[in-house]
């Protein structure tokens, strides 16, 4: 059988795309997509571990975790749309008003 | 590429190269053999006895999580005192 | 049973006075006559507790009065009352009574009478407790507060320029003494600690005691300076020499004294005349021993005591300011209490008599001289003796107790009998020593000084009266006899300028010489000699007689002189006495001694030095200063730009920044 370590190498993968996506894109739709790109490869190391110690806790964690990963896309949502009231368009790189 | 790009780039590939040697480097403590059956439906039956006995009260407080959220998104998305 | 009561007051002593000092201070203003009375209390019962304890110590020279309580490590606090101790301490107390009595009609118009009453107790605590400390270090730490009190009495009246740059010349001029004498204490402290072995509880090191007990091993430590050897014990006596050369107004660190005639006469008269002044000369008796056992610091005592009697006597003869002689005077007869000391090499523990002799009725009258010199100008209102003569009409009381102080300060009385004035006494004896000295080791050069310092010293004074109370007035005074409280004191301090010498001559010099062979010090003083390589011959008086009248002939040839030139007016001294004659300029300029210190020296060289290292560092310190800031400004120029304000690059730099600190824990375990 495939060794553990393969599932968790493809996770980090797909965990680095993600997060070469969120750094990179200026449009904040893809950044979320990004982020849940990212929770879901959380979600699949989770997944690899329950099968591979045969407890279903890990399982069932995934799903919580998946629940969680649809409210917070929500609310990001939102945010996103107060933010284009504000500015009439979601280029990220225009909120930096914290800058020096 | 935009140094950003670039940077990013190098950046991710790092965080993978990190990871990934870490998992490939751990011995895990897995079992040696896959269940037999995998075509066993009891994998459903078994999250659901779990959920509702031992983490119920994680469901619980995570469905109210779900609620409030949403009620906050649409309230939001709706736009500030625009009933 | 009175004996151990009587030590139990012993520690009030110092204490009265500072008491007296704190409540004038505060209260004084509130309180009649400037809360002049505190202070007389609190020096009144000083004093009998003093006068007490002397009479005790006369029956028994045996019981000598020593508490020592334990401060840190090998230092102590503690009071030393030996035969010493208690003449000087008794002197020190009448005299401030007397001069605290003068001083509340003196002062009365003053507006600043509660501060110089505080300050003048301050001063009278701080010297009594100096001349009964029992240890070096005590002794350092009482000296320092009676030049601050010096200081601080001086610049009394401290809108007037003068005085203020009079009174911190006085301090820096003593400070360069004290600076010595500290040097002195730091060494013999290191050499005490070495020789006995590190700190050791329960010995007190800076005791007067334990000091003496290590002067042999102290001598025999050589220290190498410049090619010579020397050994450390004449370095200590040397350096501690040095503060005295400062408080007493030695050559050269004399020249604060006639400036310190800015304050008020009070102050000259308590200060410079009989208690601060005289605190150098009470440092080198007490640490006497040390000195028999390092001749070579004798010599040099007895050198510089001759040179400045001599040197003060010259500049004496020509000042005409009231004030101004009688200050010359006092460096004068300071001078001779010096060479009485150094004569020890001769006479060994009797020059201590001697000279603590002739400081006692000095004290007597050059306060007296002072006083009456107040008492004229405060009844005339000018010190310039030009504008003088003729004060004798109408101040009969004054005039006379001042004759009385010159007689007594010139030397009058008849050799061979108990009959003369104080003075004459203590100086003879002192003369004498030197012709001992000079017969024993033919070295004859301290018996000249005294001899013609003696001379002059008749003139000086004598012009001083003549001019003052006798003849026709020079310019319009209005004069009046001062009120009796002044006179009071006056009386006093004549009668024992006229009687104390002969009253208590050979008794008194028998009874100080008990100090050091007592039960607490007990030293063998011809072993200390021995040290020293020298022997020692007895003072008994087996002179020629023209030695033995001289100096009686010198003092009535200068009574003479100066009676032709200012009584009788008879040799008119015209040219002679005008800046046009250089050697008047000379001494009228006091040897330029102002141009050299001052200017040249002062002014000039350490000033100069002080602004240009001033300028260097400046140049330094702002370079460094400055440049700490433009670097820190730069620095933060260039690190703000990390804020961009966007969230992706802070989320790049924060994954970044935890895989490198994953492999950098990694690399860390795995050398480890």
């Amino acid at each position: 059988m495939i060794p553990l370590s393969f599932y968790l190498g493809l996770a980090a993968l797909l965990f680095s795309i993600g997060l070469y996506g969120v750094m990179t894109h200026k449009n904040g739709i893809r950044m979320i997509m990004c982020i849940e790109l990212m929770l879901n490869s959380a979600n699949l190391n989770l997944v690899a571990f329950s099968s591979y110690t045969n407890t279903l806790d890990g399982q069932v964690f995934a799903m919580f975790s998946i629940a969680l990963a649809a409210a917070e896309a929500a609310v990001g949502f939102a945010i996103f749309m107060a933010i284009y009231r504000m500015h009439d368009n979601i280029n990220l790189d225009e909120l930096n008003i914290l800058r020096w | 590429m935009r140094t950003n790009q670039l940077l990013a780039f190098l950046v991710a590939l790092l965080f993978t190269a990190v990871v990934i040697v870490g998992a490939f480097g751990t011995s895990w403590n897995t079992v040696s053999e896959l269940p037999a059956n995998p075509a066993d439906q009891s994998n459903i039956e078994g999250i659901g006895v779990l959920t509702f006995t031992q983490y119920v009260a994680p469901f619980e407080v995570l469905s109210i999580v779900l609620l409030a959220s949403l009620i906050g998104a649409i309230y939001m998305a709706r736009g500030e005192g625009n009933r | 049973m009175v004996k151990t009561a009587l030590e139990e007051f012993a520690f009030l002593i110092p204490l009265l006075p500072a008491l007296a000092f704190v409540i004038t201070f505060f209260f004084g203003k509130k309180m009649p006559s400037g809360g002049a009375i505190v202070p007389i209390l609190a020096i009144a019962a000083s004093f009998i507790i003093s006068l007490v304890i002397t009479f005790r110590l006369l029956a028994n020279p045996e019981e000598v009065i020593s508490q020592s309580y334990s401060w840190f490590a090998v230092l102590n606090i503690g009071i030393l009352i030996d035969p010493l101790a208690a003449v000087m301490l008794s002197m020190v107390s009448f005299v401030s009574l007397l001069i605290h009595i003068y001083a509340v009609s003196y002062m009365s118009h003053d507006p600043g009478k509660p501060r110089y009453f505080a300050e003048t107790a301050l001063f009278t605590a701080a010297m009594l407790s100096l001349v009964l400390s029992d240890n070096i270090l005590q002794f350092f730490v009482s000296w320092e507060l009676v030049g601050l009190c010096s200081y601080l009495l001086i610049g009394f009246w401290y809108e007037k320029p003068s005085a203020a740059a009079a009174a911190k010349k006085a301090f820096l001029t003593t400070r360069v003494g004290d600076v010595m004498f500290l040097t002195g204490i730091i060494i013999l402290t290191s050499d005490l600690l070495k020789l006995s072995g590190g700190l050791q509880d329960g010995t007190y090191l800076l005791r007067f005691d334990e000091i003496f007990s290590y002067i042999p091993q102290l001598s025999a430590l050589q220290a190498n300076i410049f090619g010579f050897e020397v050994s450390h014990l004449t370095i200590i006596t040397l350096l501690f020499f040095g503060g005295a050369i400062g408080k007493s107004g030695q050559f050269p660190l004399h020249v604060w004294l006639p400036d310190a005639m800015e304050g008020p006469t009070t102050v000259s008269a308590l200060i410079h005349a009989a208690t601060m002044v005289t605190a150098g000369v009470y440092l080198v008796a007490r640490t006497f021993p040390m000195f028999i056992a390092a001749p070579e610091s004798l010599m040099v005592v007895a050198y510089l005591g001759g040179f400045t009697a001599l040197f003060a006597g010259t500049m004496g003869i020509v000042m005409n300011d009231l004030k101004r002689v009688l200050a010359y005077s006092t460096i004068s007869q300071l001078g001779y209490m010096m060479l009485g000391l150094g004569m020890g090499s001769a006479i060994g523990l009797e020059a201590v008599g001697i000279s603590i002799f002739h400081l006692i009725n000095h004290a007597f009258f050059k306060a007296l001289l002072f006083l009456c010199a107040g008492s004229v100008i405060h009844a005339v209102g000018t010190q310039d003796m030009r504008e003088l003569g003729g004060v004798g009409k109408v101040m009969p009381i004054t005039a006379v107790t001042m004759a009385i102080a010159a007689l007594a300060l010139a030397g009058f009385g008849i050799p061979g009998t108990s009959i003369g004035t104080s003075g004459f006494f203590s100086k003879d004896a002192i003369i004498e020593a030197a012709y001992i000295f000079g017969e024993h080791s033919n070295n004859w050069v301290p018996y000249l000084f005294s001899i013609a310092a003696a001379l002059l010293t008749s003139i000086y004074i004598f012009r001083l009266i003549f001019m003052t109370f006798t003849g026709k007035p020079r310019s319009d005074y209005h004069g009046h006899e001062s009120p009796a409280i002044m006179t009071i004191p006056l009386s006093i301090l004549a009668v024992f300028s006229l009687v104390f010498g002969g009253l208590t001559q050979t008794g008194f010099m028998a009874f100080l010489e008990e100090t050091f062979v007592n039960t607490f010090v007990n030293l063998d003083i011809g072993s200390l000699a021995g040290i020293g390589g020298y022997e020692l011959v007895e003072a008994a008086g087996h002179e020629p007689l023209l030695v033995l009248w001289m100096p009686l002939i010198v003092a009535v040839a200068g009574l003479a002189v100066a009676f032709v030139i200012y009584y009788l007016r008879i040799i008119k001294l015209g040219p002679l006495a005008s800046m046009k004659n250089p050697v008047y300029r000379l001494l009228y300029k006091r040897y330029y001694q102002h141009e050299i210190y001052t200017e040249f020296f002062s002014l000039g060289i350490v000033y100069g030095v002080v602004a240009l290292l001033t300028q260097v560092l400046d140049v330094i310190v702002d370079s460094i200063v400055e440049g700490i800031g433009i670097l820190t400004v730069g620095v933060s120029e260039e690190l703000r730009r990390i804020q961009t304000g966007v969230v992706q690059t802070y989320a790049t730099a924060l994954i970044a920044g935890v895989s490198l600190l994953i492999i950098l824990v990694k690399l860390i375990m795995e050398v480890l």
